[in-house]
């Protein structure tokens, strides 16, 4: 059986560019559209990363920021200043 | 790129610092006298700077997160106001889910607020307290959103008048509230593993994820938006329930089977609880993202399974009696659709037949087993209320001493026929919906001999009169005619008509066309 | 399993017979007909007669099934607390041995709910 990683944020302008830049750092990431929510899941393994969203989104954004986008997560979480990292580590 | 500033602490010191270091050993008075709950449910703590806050959120990034998020709700709420949002929903119906989660899920979320608050005393690290202290806020401020959303609602619409009344009394209610209570007498590692742990981590997602996303589906801004609102901060308490299990375990060998009976406990509680929200996305939302059952399958399944794939390698294996969901996911909200159905006579919200085109999305859903066993039941029904025979149930139903639910659920190896289990205490003989409730029994009976069933409370005398109406219209204060009873012909559908200038269907709106030619 | 708590956990039974006031609970379940989602939480005398439970109660409860009507109980089956149930009719439901909080399931062979479907 896989061990699917997932995060899903509200379908707003700020979300768009962190889906964007996860999608560029995790290319075996899944996005599904649902009304009002966008879900990524992913095998094993999920990573924002803060350089890649702050080149997306053209200012300095802080990890934290994610806080008020996303609307679950399913993983172990693993946040510092430069990354948020879910995962399965079985 | 826009350059950091140097000086600013990086996010694991600044943890450190507002969190940790805040705390101090106690000089004056034993530590076991200062947090005296800590021991006695056998739980072994070592070291407790090894509990993890993964987010490492701290009070000050706290309060500023959590003001945006709300200045952003309150603004939709208020454009919602503004623009008569209630008209532009898919259809008044919807509204009755809204109904059943302002009496049922609300509660839940003030009970939650308490719940922290007092376990948040009670552990001797400092991390557990303060992750606890930011959950005991994060769910007032559920709380009150969802009051502030549905308000709007309760001046258009019946049964939205009084909702902590009827969370005390209403005969269904007593099943969202058995549950809390029952958490909250626990001591607080098993209130963890309950809330934090079975609930938040394990199953919320299938109240808040895909219901929410129904509510945008079917117009509904301001839902929507408290719904995920609430549920960015569900993000932190799953990883709080996630980190509290892996930190329990990792603390000592015999914290395992307590836990894993937990875990057992709670997830068959939790799973009970949500035939609610289940019942209210297969049957309430008119406009459907995903079935019950899918839900189950993304949200427990899937998730779940990498969940205690994960956790084996602490000796915890999946919830017992988790195969029984897998079946049960198919056939218990029908099973419960068709209970509020019948006993709407009590209800503070209205129930229906759902419209052809719904019947043949469930049939669609649900391949095993709704053409089989529950469509000819609504058809009837259907049938019944064509000829101005709408069926009622007048007669109380049989309850489970610890879920609350009527035993209205059948069983695993034969749909045909209803589950019941029963176990004598002390010469007093107890009835159970399942073995997963009955286990939860025999293991604490004490605790459940005193179960408050609303059924056995209006036998003895207890709410304010012997017959249905009077402890429905006193007891329960719900409105007769108002806020009961079926949808089709009520006050608030003909109030729906009339705003969106539409005739009074002569039928109910469960039958098509050619349906109501024959 | 004793209730794990700070002190000596103790509680009474809330649902005791003598909390009903002379009256006693009865549970029945009509299986294969659950257009009655669940068994009937039912008050009742100890004292009233089995053949007055079934025509005075039992049959006003299940009225609206249009099986009711064709019940034999000269053919009905009886399990009184999981256990093969022979009722007399002529006795009460104490001597009959139906006790506070007794489950009755009935079955009616050749009776299959709605359009067969055990509803």
């Amino acid at each position: 059986m896989s061990s699917l990683v997932y995060i899903a944020f509200q379908d707003n302008d700020a979300a768009r560019y962190l889906v964007e830049s996860i999608i560029q750092d995790n290319p075996h990431a899944v996005v599904q559209h649902h009304p009002a929510m966008i879900r990524i899941e992913a095998e094993k393994r999920l990573e924002i990363r803060r350089e890649t969203v702050e080149e997306n989104l053209g200012r300095a954004w802080d990890v934290q920021e994610m806080l008020l986008d996303v609307i679950t997560i399913g993983g172990n979480v693993d946040e510092d200043d430069d990354r948020f990292v879910l995962e399965w580590k079985n | 790129m826009a350059t950091h500033n140097k000086k600013r602490l990086n996010l694991k010191d600044k943890y450190r610092y507002l969190t940790r270091d805040l705390a101090w050993e106690t000089t004056y008075q034993k530590k076991e006298d200062v947090f005296p709950l800590e021991h006695f449910e056998g739980i072994k703590i070592t070291d407790w700077d090894k509990w993890e806050d993964p987010f490492r959120l701290t009070m000050d990034s706290y309060w500023k997160y959590q003001a945006e998020k709300e200045k952003k709700l309150y603004a939709i709420f208020d454009a919602f106001a503004q623009n008569n949002g209630h008209q532009n929903i898919s259809d008044a119906r919807y509204v009755n889910a809204l109904k059943l989660f302002l009496t049922g899920v609300s509660p839940l979320e003030y009970q939650a607020f308490q719940g922290f608050s007092r376990v948040g005393r009670q552990f001797s690290g400092a991390g557990a307290r303060v992750a606890c202290q930011m959950q005991a806020i994060d769910e007032l401020r559920h709380v009150q959103t969802q009051l502030h959303a549905m308000s709007h609602y309760n001046k258009h619409f019946n049964g939205l008048h009084d909702f902590s009344h009827m969370y005390d009394r209403v005969w269904f209610l007593s099943v969202p509230k058995s549950f809390m209570d029952d958490a909250r007498t626990a001591g607080p590692f098993e209130f963890l593993t309950a809330i934090s742990f079975s609930f938040e981590y394990v199953l919320t997602n299938l109240l808040f994820v895909p219901f929410m996303s129904g509510a945008a589906y079917n117009g509904d801004m301001a839902t929507v938006t408290f719904g995920f609102s609430a549920q960015s901060d569900e993000a932190r308490h799953m990883t709080l329930g996630l980190e509290v299990i892996k930190f329990m375990l990792e603390q000592h060998e015999d914290n395992v089977p307590i836990i894993q009976r937990w875990i057992d406990k709670w997830f068959w509680r939790g799973y009970r609880l949500l035939t609610l929200v289940g019942m209210m996305m297969d049957y309430m939302l008119p406009n459907k993202v995903m079935s019950w059952a899918e839900a189950w399958e993304v949200y427990y399944e899937q998730a779940g399974g990498a969940l205690f794939k994960d956790l084996e390698r602490y000796g915890i294996r999946p919830p017992k009696y988790v195969e029984q969901t897998t079946i049960g996911k198919e056939h218990i909200t029908h099973q419960v659709w068709a209970t509020f159905y019948q006993y709407s006579k009590a209800t503070n919200f209205h129930t229906w037949i759902p419209g052809d085109e719904e019947l043949n999305w469930l049939s669609e859903k649900y391949p095993n087993t709704f053409d089989k066993y529950y469509r000819p039941r609504f058809e009837f029904w259907r049938e019944q209320q064509a000829k101005g025979e709408r069926f009622y149930n007048d007669t109380l139903p049989h309850l489970c001493q610890v879920c609350q639910v009527p035993a209205i659920f059948t069983e695993p190896d034969d749909p045909t026929k209803l589950s019941h289990r029963s176990h004598v205490h002390e010469g007093e003989r107890y009835h159970f919906c399942s073995d997963g409730c009955c286990d939860i029994f025999k293991n604490e009976p004490v605790k459940y001999i005193q179960a408050w069933l609303p059924v056995h409370q209006i036998y003895q005398g207890n709410c304010e009169g012997g017959d249905l109406e009077t402890v429905v219209q006193k007891y329960f204060h719900i409105n007769i005619g108002q806020d009961n009873l079926e949808y089709v012909g009520s006050p608030d559908h003909q109030r729906w008509l009339a705003w969106k200038k539409l005739e009074t269907p002569s039928q109910p709106a469960g039958s098509n066309k050619e349906h109501d030619a024959a | 399993m004793t209730v794990n708590a700070i002190g000596e956990y103790t509680a009474t039974p809330r649902d005791v017979q003598a909390n009903f006031h002379g009256m006693q609970l009865l549970y029945v379940y009509w299986e294969k007909h659950l257009m009655y989602c669940s068994a009937f939480a039912l008050l009742v005398a100890p004292s009233l007669t089995f053949g007055d439970f079934i025509d005075q109660m039992f049959m006003g409860v299940i009225q609206a099934h249009p099986d009711s009507a064709k019940i034999d109980f000269s053919q009905a089956l009886w399990l009184l607390n999981d256990q093969p149930f022979t009722p007399d009719y002529a006795a009460s439901l104490e001597a009959n041995g139906i006790d506070h909080k007794s489950l009755l399931r009935l079955s009616t062979p050749g009776l299959n709910g709605v359009q067969g479907s055990c509803s």
